[in-house]
């Protein structure tokens, strides 16, 4: 099996609101291999968003809170590091690409001094030199005459420009590992193209990829595996042939039957019947269990574990798991 | 148009600019075309899709359908009838069996009403409910949106994305409109959900005979729901047919790069790079064909020579080059 780059384990993340402590993350655990691209997929409210940015501690603390796990990156717990050692992470070793590009850049600075500004921090290097290596950063990027672009500011930019941008800065350091968090979501089909192929690029050089998304054909065209996420924790992870081509958790079907393909027409599309369970005070047992068209009685009564049921998929399932050892097999998961 | 019937709505070489002001005297340098010219109908009971990426004019076009943008040139009749020369009375009734639903649902509704104000304002302005009707059509509605009765007392922040967009779906059926502008009605909801409120409009169609220009950059939707469907480009039409026609068979090089770049779970895999570069700006809109920088096929004319509307098998294509694969 390949090696791991990052392991996330147990990781639980809560907020303290007016309306009492939400559990938007409870009990993840996942490995981010060498070299790989790992989907995130689940609803708004899921939690993806909140794993993603608790590993590189981006959560604002309070009302947020980091209540356990760990993330175990080069022999180190990211959640135990001071917060000068967990700066020299960020951007350096582990670079994070959000959704929408105008709030993650500056909109005082021109781009040159953003992307000189990124290197200096982690890098010793001249003004100059980091100035030459922004402007080729962001022809590799594909910014035809970069060097007026390196002038302008995040306002003077287009959505797809100003996301690529942010992907130079996100690349310009040659991260291991990129987060990215909807990176496409807020552009057109033609440029999210350009701008997929330019993170899948990356991948060849050794730099794995979580992207978390909540688009299926994305994670289709782009991921070598995937994780998908309900009420907070992961209901289904494997490779991404196996989950598309028989999705064992009754969420993940649902999941891709509700969405519409324009290869063959439909007359009604599969809707999942009732809503999200509130994650103020989780209900016991199955957390789909509601909604779901398979659960039985024994749903209700205990939360099932995230069990690997045949070689690189893993199910949170009691229907699926009994199935599955009906058939031969299943073995208890190993995180 | 499927049959030979007048159409519902019918647009006619509509143009809608916003000027562009520089310097203390605000004098005007340019125009933004954000519809620069866009000739559409649509027949009663049909849905007509609306595809284009941002930017391309498609949400502007609608506003002007809504009487919200004026317009620059153009025409924009109703029932055989132009806006531009309805009495007051006629506009009245216009804007009450057209109806729009927005985008985002948490910027559409009244934070500060009631979910059975929100529903009965419009149907008690136009005099079609009393007062002591308010509620039982309130009711009615609700459940035609597949919302309990009692939401009515409540109050929007009180309910979700995909709920919030049947309130408004509600309220725009709440003056029985007979064309209903759909912009991006789906876009901020969770696939799921769009999937019930997709379910839903589909219904809502059959059961009150309703026309749909359906707006969205998402061609899946379009494929489910849509009877004819219009792609645009930088405030063009670059292609319109029957959906069959124009999902199967597409002839504008631009139609054929959006169905090869959007990702299709079960299709091949990585990411499809169809098109180089941009969509220019619209203040500035190439000469010739609009697409012509960016068109894969693109020959000299095209740089020169702006397309007609050239009619093969019932598309119609803004292209030099137009083919249509057997």
């Amino acid at each position: 099996m390949t090696e791991s780059l990052l392991r996330v384990e147990d990781l639980s993340v809560s907020f303290r609101t007016e309306e009492g402590v939400l559990r938007a993350v409870d009990r993840v655990s996942f490995d981010i291999r060498k070299g790989e691209v790992l989907g995130l997929v689940g609803e708004s409210g899921c939690g993806k968003s909140v794993t993603a940015m608790s590993l590189l501690r981006l959560i604002p603390c309070p009302p947020g809170a980091i209540d356990g796990g760990r993330v175990w990156w080069n022999g180190r717990d990211l959640l135990q590091l001071s917060p000068s050692e967990m700066r020299a992470i960020r951007g350096r070793e582990i670079s994070f690409i959000f959704q929408e590009p105008m709030t993650a850049l500056s909109p005082l600075h021109r781009i040159g001094k953003q992307l000189v500004e990124a290197q200096r921090l982690h890098l010793p290097i001249a003004k100059a030199e980091a100035w030459e290596r922004g402007v080729a950063w962001l022809r590799k990027v594909g910014i035809s005459d970069p060097e007026s672009r390196m002038l302008a500011y995040p306002h003077q930019l287009s959505g797809g420009m100003r996301q690529r941008v942010m992907i130079a800065m996100a690349l310009i350091l040659e991260p291991k590992l990129i987060i990215a968090d909807e990176p496409t979501t807020a552009l057109d089909v033609t440029i999210q193209a350009q701008i997929l192929k330019l993170l899948l690029d990356r991948k060849s050089k050794e730099t794995s990829v979580l992207l978390i998304t909540h688009d299926m054909g994305i994670v289709w065209e782009v991921c070598d595996r995937l994780a998908v996420m309900y009420a907070s924790e992961i209901v289904e992870l494997g490779e991404i042939d196996q989950v598309f081509g028989s999705p064992r958790h009754p969420y993940t079907r649902a999941l891709m039957e509700s969405i519409p393909a324009f290869t063959k027409h439909h007359d009604r599309l599969q809707t999942i019947p009732g809503s999200v369970p509130t994650l103020y005070d989780i209900p016991g047992g199955c957390r789909f269990r509601d909604r779901c068209p398979v659960a039985v009685e024994a749903c209700a009564l205990s939360h099932p574990e995230l069990k690997t049921l045949i070689p690189e998929q893993a199910v949170r399932c009691l229907v699926a798991q009994q199935q599955a050892a009906r058939e031969g097999g299943g073995h208890e998961h190993e995180g | 148009m499927s049959t030979k019937a007048e159409p519902l709505l019918s647009i006619r070489d509509l143009k809608v600019w916003f000027p562009v002001q520089r310097g203390i005297l605000a004098r005007t340098v340019g125009h933004i075309r954000a519809v620069d010219g866009i000739s559409l109908d649509i027949g009663s009971g049909e849905v007509l899709g609306l595809v284009g990426e941002s930017g391309c004019g498609k949400s502007t076009l609608a506003r002007a359908i809504m009487l919200l943008e004026p317009p620059h040139t153009g025409q924009i009749c109703y029932g055989g009838r132009d806006v531009v020369g309805m009495s007051r009375l006629q506009l009245r009734d216009y804007r009450r069996q057209v109806q729009i639903v927005f985008q985002d649902p948490f910027a559409a509704l009244n934070p500060r009403r009631s979910v059975l104000e929100i529903v009965t304002e419009g149907p008690l302005q136009h005099g079609l409910i009393g007062r002591g009707g308010a509620v039982s059509a309130c009711g009615q509605l609700l459940r035609d949106v597949g919302l309990h009765e009692d939401a009515m007392y409540r109050y929007p922040h009180e309910f979700s994305g995909g709920q919030r967009q049947r309130i408004c779906i509600a309220r725009a059926l709440s003056v029985r409109p007979k064309l209903l502008v759909c912009d991006e009605a789906l876009s901020a909801l969770d696939v799921s959900v769009q999937a019930q409120v997709l379910n839903l409009l589909k219904d809502l169609k059959e059961k009150y005979g309703l026309s749909y220009l359906f707006i969205t950059h998402d061609l899946h939707v379009v494929r489910f729901i849509a009877d004819r469907i219009a792609v645009m480009y930088l405030g063009r039409v670059v292609e319109t047919g029957t959906r069959d026609q124009v999902l199967a068979t597409p002839a504008h090089p631009y139609t054929q790069a959006l169905l090869a770049s959007a990702p299709q779970p079960g299709g091949v895999r990585g990411p499809k790079v169809a098109l180089p570069g941009e969509t220019p700006s619209a203040s500035a809109p190439p000469p010739g064909c609009r697409f012509h920088p960016r068109c894969p096929i693109a020959v000299e004319t095209c740089a020169v020579v702006d397309p007609v509307e050239q009619n093969v098998q019932e598309h119609k294509v803004h292209c030099h080059r137009a083919t249509f694969p057997v």
